[in-house]
């Protein structure tokens, strides 16, 4: 079955750019520029990996990383940001996201993700 | 809003009271000049103040000129009253610091106008001080970003006024409202990630119409 991945971030190239290439590989991926339609995503469907971007309008990806694992406490959930030292990034792992991965990322470091 | 009066004749400073009254203005009677320097000196609130030109120890022209040295007051709006109604009298008010000038005997109404008129001028004073000071707080806050920055050559981070290397965002962050959010150019989309374009040229490929095709 192919594995789901949820992306939320306001960047529209870095939504296109991950879901045409993981497409490509055979993953399914949901991608969301509004937060909150993100947000409702993740807490109506259930998937492998949840991507989340620190620092968006309308609410910080600490806040909705702290919504999704309240609702559903076994969801993976990884934050991106630009720079690791954001303070709402580190408070995203406090509230339980599984790990950071620094903007520009790579493919890979998702895939290796999603085996874990 | 508080009025101060100065007038040194008994009847004419009754008769402005009853008027005060009537209209409900807050208001202090003082019979001379020193008087009134006394009480601003006791209570500085006082933005309106109605005095006679002529009383003894401390002229209305004097007071004023006093006042008027006095940063502190120089917002007050000052009406001068006086039975001196030539030309010259008026001038000579107006450039001591008055901001009106009224002849005696005055008329109720005409007074009672002019009060109102020194309210909207202090109203209108008091909106663009709020501005001003608005404006202020928002240039302090720009003004940590104005000079010269120091940054490393290599890795184009900041040094921050405590000698800490910070993220470019990071030190905006912490000294301007502004904030940030991070996508791709075109460049870096084509250098992070290859085969993006490769993808998307393949599929543009794949979905255009065959030469020769018939519909």
């Amino acid at each position: 079955m192919k594995k789901k991945l949820l992306v939320i971030d306001d960047e529209a190239i870095i939504l296109d750019a991950v879901k045409t290439i993981m497409e490509d590989m055979g993953y399914s991926v949901d991608v969301f520029s509004d937060v909150l339609e993100g947000e409702n995503k993740a807490l109506s469907s259930n998937y492998d990996l949840i991507l989340i971007d620190i620092r968006m309008p309308q609410k910080n990806g600490a806040e909705v990383t702290r919504s999704i694992l309240k609702a559903k406490p076994e969801a993976k959930v990884l934050i991106i940001t630009a720079f690791p030292s954001d303070p709402l990034a580190i408070a995203a792992l406090d509230a339980g996201a599984k790990g950071l991965l620094k903007k520009p990322f790579e493919i890979a470091k998702i895939i290796d993700f999603l085996k874990d | 809003m508080k009025i101060l009066i100065a007038e040194d004749d008994v009847i004419n400073r009754k008769l402005l009271e009853v008027i005060l009254k009537k209209r409900n203005y807050e208001f202090t009677s003082c019979k001379n000049g020193v008087e009134v320097l006394e009480t601003l000196k006791s209570d500085g609130t006082y933005q309106f103040a109605i005095f006679d030109w002529m009383m003894p120890e401390l002229d209305g022209i004097g007071l004023i000129k006093k006042i008027r040295e006095n940063k502190k007051y120089e917002g007050i709006y000052i009406i001068l009253l006086t039975a001196k109604n030539f030309k010259e009298d008026v001038v000579t008010g107006l450039n001591a610091g008055a901001d009106d000038y009224m002849a005696k005997p005055f008329d109720k109404e005409e007074l009672l106008a002019r009060i109102r008129v020194g309210e909207r001028i202090l109203k209108l004073q008091s909106a663009l001080n709020e501005r001003v000071l608005q404006l202020r707080n928002a240039l302090e806050k720009i003004s940590t970003l104005q000079g010269l920055i120091p940054m490393c050559a290599g890795c184009k981070k900041i040094r921050d006024d405590e000698g800490y290397w910070q993220e470019v965002e990071q030190y905006i962050m912490d000294n301007s409202e502004a904030r940030f959010s991070h996508g791709l150019c075109p460049a870096c989309v084509d250098k992070y990630y290859p085969e993006y374009r490769e993808i998307k040229t393949k599929r543009t490929e794949l979905s255009a119409p065959v030469e020769g095709d018939v519909n």
